[in-house]
């Protein structure tokens, strides 16, 4: 036991320079913008835009101004094509920013066409590169129109194809936890809340040397299997009852449909974020919860932070699998099962390549699986996708066979 | 009748290949030199180092000018990759009475205007058949009717990268005779033409990607290329069993397998190790497991395309292999296990040899390019008769 936490910690450290938070788009970057202030150890973060003039005035250290031929730094109006073909256009700057990070966050505000267009574009291309992708996106409310709810719906699906998981916060879901007089600065603001809320979370648990450490490897696990679709949620709690408010801002809220989303799902990710006075008995109680609300069998991984600030305070997020995939079969069953292998039922559509970045957290005697290795003497090459999947990555591999046996 | 030498040149992921055809006194083509040197600057059948391909193709030049003891000034080349594939075309114009060579030339000319996106290029327009009222396959000059139609496929690619394939011809100061699909080379070469009349399908397996060609009903159906190949197959093993790119083609040259064994399973083979190294070996078995997953994929990929198209049962002259990837053992036994149809391994027909023994599979794309040159060239010198002939000698049935 305490070797292990040894080495979660050590591939925790490992981790901490590696994670990179990108925002696309003008609604992503002034997330991240607000999200960044208080944070003790933020991560890198970077804002890509079309639009020069909100790319200056975001508070972001880093700034990629991609399509300045297409786009001309005016932004794209709306149109999600000119937001692919810009980041088409600064396709070396893109891949000069995720180069050495394994853990792209990608930040957008779906409906948008910077956010749209470019998001997919920049979630592939870090995929090349070896990296797991988690996009971190919102759709538009109703009331901002169909074409832009269109787009944003066009925009998941593209995201979906390329990204190892997408959580998704429609900001419908949002609208329920707003009083119905709420002024429309005050709704984005809180959409934007939500969101950071959420980024840090996430980062909390990555990055910090937890009382109850979660590390790379189970998020890759949930986000490899999580049939690329996550529910996200996230209350927060204070006082003496805290653990009981965050619980049932959650469970009962309407970010995480009152608690359909967790009942539907396989496996999920909690981290909890409390100050020094964080009591095992709310961590206890918070679990019970989950579990009791979960499906029987899934598999609940939970973290937790002590922040020195934070006294008095809960804050819970939650990452959930709308899908859970069985983990893959052996080489010995599949090959003795008789039937084709290629025409077996619809091959899990996305695990290809991504099966693993031999985290540390991968058991030795196990294969470790993936990583941008895999495409061997084809790395530095276009890829050659057919229906979503990259055929150069090993067939056994992308079927998640352990070989050699 | 006299025919100048017809030479092809075949620019592939492993090989650089270039074949010289001249006319025998009878007639038949006899290939008088081959040169065959070891590609690199190539990956998936496309440039990515233009100046070592270029290196490698002038070596392949010089070996076969002179075995030939000729200079050579224009070649016929052999392209694949470009992501090239094939879309059906029909064209249909009124006709009033009686056909004219006029009508027929009109909706030739239309059936090969197509609207492709604007990064694609047209490679071929291959003729497939004339109708006349819905009746199909006639030939319709002198005959009588209200509609004509006629069907073509086109065969396309990606521009720049075809482009980049001729331009290393160009910068090596050749003339280009013709550029070519090197899978409809490969079907000229090896398929005989009971297997045109009677559908077939070609896969050509190379090293750095999979060409495949259908015939049905006596006309090519579809055309198309797969970016793997016997690299693909070499990476996997490579990756499998943490080796270095030449130790695991050596290995799967020596023992791949596209078909897993029983005995495979307890029989185990040494894995090269550095000096100092632990001995390691390898379960043949899973040798084979990598070898035969990837091949399937591969051929998979082809059935799902033709089951589309509902050309898989069309195919009453079976399967042909050709390529350097047609020497994997069990390879047909494989084919014919996806296809469900039979199978066989491709040499290339119609031509004989001076010196090199040309009855191997990877030979097919080469000797189809001159081959197709040699008959054009034959037809013009012939100035035969009427448009659809010359247009059906091209990669026809004949």
């Amino acid at each position: 036991m305490s070797a292990n936490l040894e080495h979660s910690k050590e591939s925790v450290r490992d981790l901490r320079c590696r994670v990179l938070v990108a925002g696309i788009g003008s609604g992503a970057c002034n997330v991240l913008s607000h999200s960044l202030a208080g944070w003790s150890d933020p991560p890198t973060v970077a804002a890509i835009n079309t639009d020069a003039r909100a790319l200056a005035d975001a508070d972001i250290e880093l700034k990629v101004a991609i399509g300045r031929t297409v786009a001309k730094g005016m932004g794209t109006g709306g149109d999600a094509e000119l937001g692919r073909l810009a980041a088409n256009e600064d396709l070396d700057a893109l891949r000069a920013l995720v180069a050495g990070h394994d853990l792209l966050l990608l930040v957008a505000s779906l409906g948008g066409g910077t956010a749209t267009g470019a998001a997919p574009v920049l979630a592939r291309l870090a995929r090349e590169e070896g990296m797991l992708v988690l996009a971190y996106v919102t759709l538009p409310f109703a009331f901002e129109g169909a074409r832009r709810q269109e787009q944003a719906q066009e925009g998941l699906a593209a995201l979906k194809q390329s990204a190892d998981a997408v959580v998704c916060l429609p900001n419908q879901r949002l609208h329920a936890m707003l009083p119905p007089d709420t002024a429309l600065p005050d709704a984005f603001a809180f959409v934007d809340r939500m969101m950071s809320a959420g980024l840090r979370g996430l980062w909390t648990l990555l990055a910090r040397d937890n009382m109850l450490n979660l590390d790379f490897s189970d998020l890759q696990s949930l986000v490899e299997n999580s049939g690329n679709e996550c529910g996200f949620g996230y209350g927060e709690g204070k006082g003496p009852d805290k653990a009981a408010q965050a619980l049932e801002g959650l469970l009962e809220g309407p970010m995480l449909e009152k608690g359909r989303v967790i009942a539907n799902s396989g496996a999920m990710i909690l981290s909890v974020a409390g100050g020094p006075d964080l009591s095992l008995v709310e961590l206890e109680t918070i679990h019970r919860r989950f579990q009791e609300a979960a499906r029987p069998g899934a598999r609940i991984s939970m973290g937790a932070a002590v922040l020195g600030d934070w006294t008095g305070r809960l804050a819970l997020t939650v990452l959930a699998a709308e899908h859970w995939l069985p983990p893959a079969r052996s080489a010995a069953e599949t090959v003795q099962s008789g039937g084709s292998l290629f025409f077996d039922e619809a091959p899990p559509k996305k695990e290809e390549g991504r099966a693993g970045h031999a985290g540390k957290g991968v058991r030795q005697s196990e294969l470790p699986l993936g990583s941008a290795s895999d495409r061997g003497r084809f790395q530095d090459v276009a890829p050659t996708i057919y229906e979503g999947t990259d055929l150069d990555i090993p067939v056994f591999i992308r079927r998640g066979i352990r070989l050699p046996t | 009748m006299n025919i100048e030498p017809i030479v092809a040149l075949e620019i592939g992921t492993s090989r650089v290949r270039v074949f010289v055809g001249e006319a025998r006194e009878d007639g038949a083509l006899m290939i008088t030199a081959v040169g065959d040197t070891a590609s690199s600057g190539m990956r998936k059948g496309e440039i990515f180092h233009f100046d070592s391909v270029c290196a490698c193709v002038e070596t392949a030049l010089r070996q076969a000018e002179e075995a030939a003891d000729l200079k050579i000034n224009e070649v016929y080349l052999a392209l694949s990759g470009s992501q090239i594939e094939a879309m059906p075309s029909r064209a249909e114009i009124p006709v009033d009475g009686e056909i004219a060579q006029d009508d027929v030339d009109h909706v030739l000319k239309m059936a090969k205007e197509v609207t492709l996106p604007s990064d694609r290029e047209i490679l071929h327009s291959i003729f497939g058949q004339f109708g006349v009222d819905g009746l199909r396959g006639v030939t319709p000059v002198g005959l009588v009717g209200q509609t004509l139609s006629a069907d073509m496929l086109i065969v396309h690619g990606v521009h720049s990268r075809m482009v980049n394939l001729v331009r290393v011809v160009k910068a090596l100061k050749l003339e280009m005779a013709e550029p070519l699909f090197s899978g409809l080379c490969s079907a000229q070469a090896a398929l005989s033409a009971d297997q045109k009349l009677q559908g077939a399908l070609l896969i050509d397996l190379g090293g750095g990607k999979t060409d495949y060609v259908v015939y049905a009903q006596a006309k090519i159906a579809d055309a198309g290329v797969i970016a793997v190949g016997g690299d693909h197959v070499t990476n996997d093993v490579a990756r499998a069993f943490r080796l270095s790119t030449t130790e695991a083609e050596a290995l799967k040259l020596q023992h791949g397998d596209a078909m897993v064994s029983g005995a495979g399973r307890t029989r185990r083979l040494p894995l090269p190790t550095a000096a100092g190294e632990t001995p390691r070996t390898a379960k043949l078995s899973d040798l084979q497991t990598i070898v035969h997953l990837r091949m399937e994929e591969t051929f998979g990929l082809i059935r799902t395309r033709l089951q589309q198209q509902k050309l898989l049962p069309l195919l009453g002259g079976g399967v042909v292999l050709t390529g350097g990837g047609a020497h994997l053992k069990n390879v047909a036994q494989l084919a014919e296990k996806v296809f469900g149809l039979p199978c066989e391994i491709g040499v290339p027909r119609n031509a004989s040899g001076l010196t090199a023994n040309l009855a191997v599979p990877e030979y097919a794309t080469g000797v189809g390019a001159v081959l197709h040159g040699y008959r054009g060239a034959r037809a013009r010198a012939e100035q035969s008769r009427g448009v659809w002939k010359k247009i059906g000698n091209w990669f026809g049935v004949n």
